[in-house]
């Protein structure tokens, strides 16, 4: 398999309140492979949403070098979706509007962009409200417009951080499955940042820990077990504790 | 304990529906009537008050405070030469022509200026010096640069309502949330079509504040650019009835623009909710 992306010694600083520098990423480097699903989980203040928003493109690094197929990313790209937490989707457009967004700025012409926008939405369940304004829809029909937004563009990966943190466990479980089934089906990468251990578990072949001040990769661990995972195997609960001690290590 | 299920035949569920609908009809219809009925029984209770003081009260001059059917009689004839409505259309296209060269040229440059900082920090000094001018300050000036005609009076109306649209337009566009700005671009907008369909959007409530506030500021300006000098229109009118010492033709006036200033308002009101209708029931 071929690398999607990498970080060498990948450190971002920012100046504090009292002018100081601070370490939000020190040396960071990490490996990710086309199709993998990997998740991120760490304290708050440990760099996960600054590395997604290197990789994303939305900000250079202080120093260090990041490739996505081996060229430096420069800016934000289609090739690379992002997911945010929430009220990234565009208030002033319908769902099917903000899910065609992507191909309307490219110019695709009108009746493909119905039609591809339409398929998108029913992939994710969401056929019978495209006409609904976000305000309109509950937080997980919100999420599933911003995934189908972002796929729509055919994306090589996905950068999500932490999206379904703001809706209820019910939704939440549901949409984990449903992202599941759309990576197995689409085959990209995922890079997922969560503070949840159940999720990163659930979800990823791989969980990079981190730990704050400055952020740095504290470790990684496979997650071997068949999909779909049962959370209450006896692996998935050592996967659980293992992780558990490593962030309040 | 037995659960019993309803009859879900489909002739029940589309009853409810049907009964549902219905009752939600009733209830907009009856909110609607109400308040169209409550702001009716507002303004004739103001008039009736209007009416009656005078008479109530010893020693009321009503030539210096006509009440409010002196003011209609000396208006009817106004009204049915057409005198009025002259005046009035005259005075309305003076303050249209005002509002929306005011409105492009304060959009365009709001924007430009909250999205090009160079720009912006050659120009802030100048423009908030001008802004703290009160227009009123430039009428004299404005009659001695273009005279009396139609140029003066727009030039002061666009003046006074650039102001508001372009202030609000600029902190509007400048404080677009990032979140916005970065969908955009990983969905693979270009910057002309980021400006277009992200950023206007996204700063439009803070535009439509300053469109709204300009609406009032036209007005104002409009008068005092008519009393300093015109042939037409509502302020001219009431300066004639000011010195021909016809109070109830100032009246006439008053009437006019606080009708106007009402109108304006809900008109953009409504025209807002129509065109933006994620805006208002969005909040």
């Amino acid at each position: 398999m071929s690398r999607l992306v990498e970080l060498q010694n990948v450190s971002q600083l920012y100046a504090a309140s009292d002018g100081k520098p601070n370490w939000a990423l020190r040396e960071v480097s990490l490996q990710m492979n086309e199709g993998e699903f990997v998740c991120i989980i760490g304290p708050s203040g440990c760099g996960k949403t600054t590395l997604l928003h290197l990789i994303a493109g939305f900000i250079q690094p202080t120093d260090g070098e990041i490739l996505f197929k081996g060229t430096p990313i420069q800016n934000p790209s289609p090739r690379r979706g992002v997911v945010f937490q929430e009220y990234a989707l565009f208030a002033w457009m319908t769902a099917h509007q903000n899910v065609e967004f992507g191909l309307r700025m490219r110019g695709v012409p009108r009746p493909e962009r119905r039609e591809r926008a339409r398929r998108f939405l029913q992939k994710v369940g969401l056929e019978l409200v495209s006409d609904r304004y976000p305000h309109e829809l509950s937080g997980g029909m919100r999420q599933r417009v911003a995934v189908a937004r972002a796929l729509i563009n055919e994306p090589e990966m996905l950068l999500m951080d932490e999206p379904f943190a703001a809706v209820d466990a019910m939704t939440r479980a549901t949409l984990q499955e449903e992202l599941l089934r759309i990576w197995q089906e689409i085959q990209l990468g995922v890079f997922f940042i969560t503070h949840n251990v159940d999720e990163a578990i659930f979800l990823s072949q791989r969980i990079i820990v981190m730990s704050a001040h400055p952020g740095t990769i504290q470790d990684e661990i496979r997650v071997d077990l068949p999909y779909p995972r049962s959370r209450i195997s006896r692996e998935f609960g050592e996967l659980y504790t293992r992780i558990g001690q490593e962030l309040h290590r | 304990m037995t659960v019993t299920r309803s009859s879900s035949t489909k002739s029940y569920a589309a009853e409810v529906e049907e009964r549902f609908l219905a009752k939600l009809r009733r209830e907009k219809r009856h909110s609607v009537l109400r308040r169209i009925v409550l702001n009716i029984a507002g303004v004739a209770a103001f008039l009736a008050l209007w009416e009656l003081a005078p008479r109530a009260l010893p020693g009321t001059n009503v030539q210096m405070f006509p009440s409010p059917s002196l003011v209609l009689k000396s208006a009817w004839p106004m009204i049915i030469s057409g005198e009025l409505l002259e005046n009035v259309a005259v005075s309305l296209a003076r303050a249209l022509a005002g509002f929306v060269i005011a409105a492009v040229i304060a959009i365009v440059l709001g924007v430009v200026m909250a999205r090009f900082q160079t720009l912006c920090q050659l120009s802030e000094p100048i423009l908030h010096g001008f802004r703290s001018i009160p227009v009123i300050a430039l009428v004299p000036l404005a009659v001695l640069w273009f005279g009396i005609g139609e140029t003066s009076k727009v030039a002061l109306i666009v003046c006074g309502a650039f102001f508001p649209i372009w202030i609000n337009t600029f902190i509007g566009v400048r404080d677009v949330h990032p979140i916005y700005l970065r969908s955009a671009a990983c969905l693979g907008a270009p910057r002309l079509k980021t400006m277009l369909f992200v950023v206007l959007p996204a700063a439009l409530p803070m535009i439509l504040a300053g469109l709204r506030q300009a609406i009032a500021v036209s007005l104002i300006v409009l008068v005092a650019a008519e009393l300093s000098g015109a042939t037409v229109g509502v302020a001219h009118m009431m300066s004639l009835g000011y010195q021909l010492f016809k109070v109830d033709v100032m009246f006439i006036g008053l009437f006019v623009l606080g009708g106007l200033g009402f109108l304006a308002d809900r008109l953009f009101v409504s025209l807002t909710a129509r065109l933006f209708p994620w805006y208002l029931t969005s909040k």
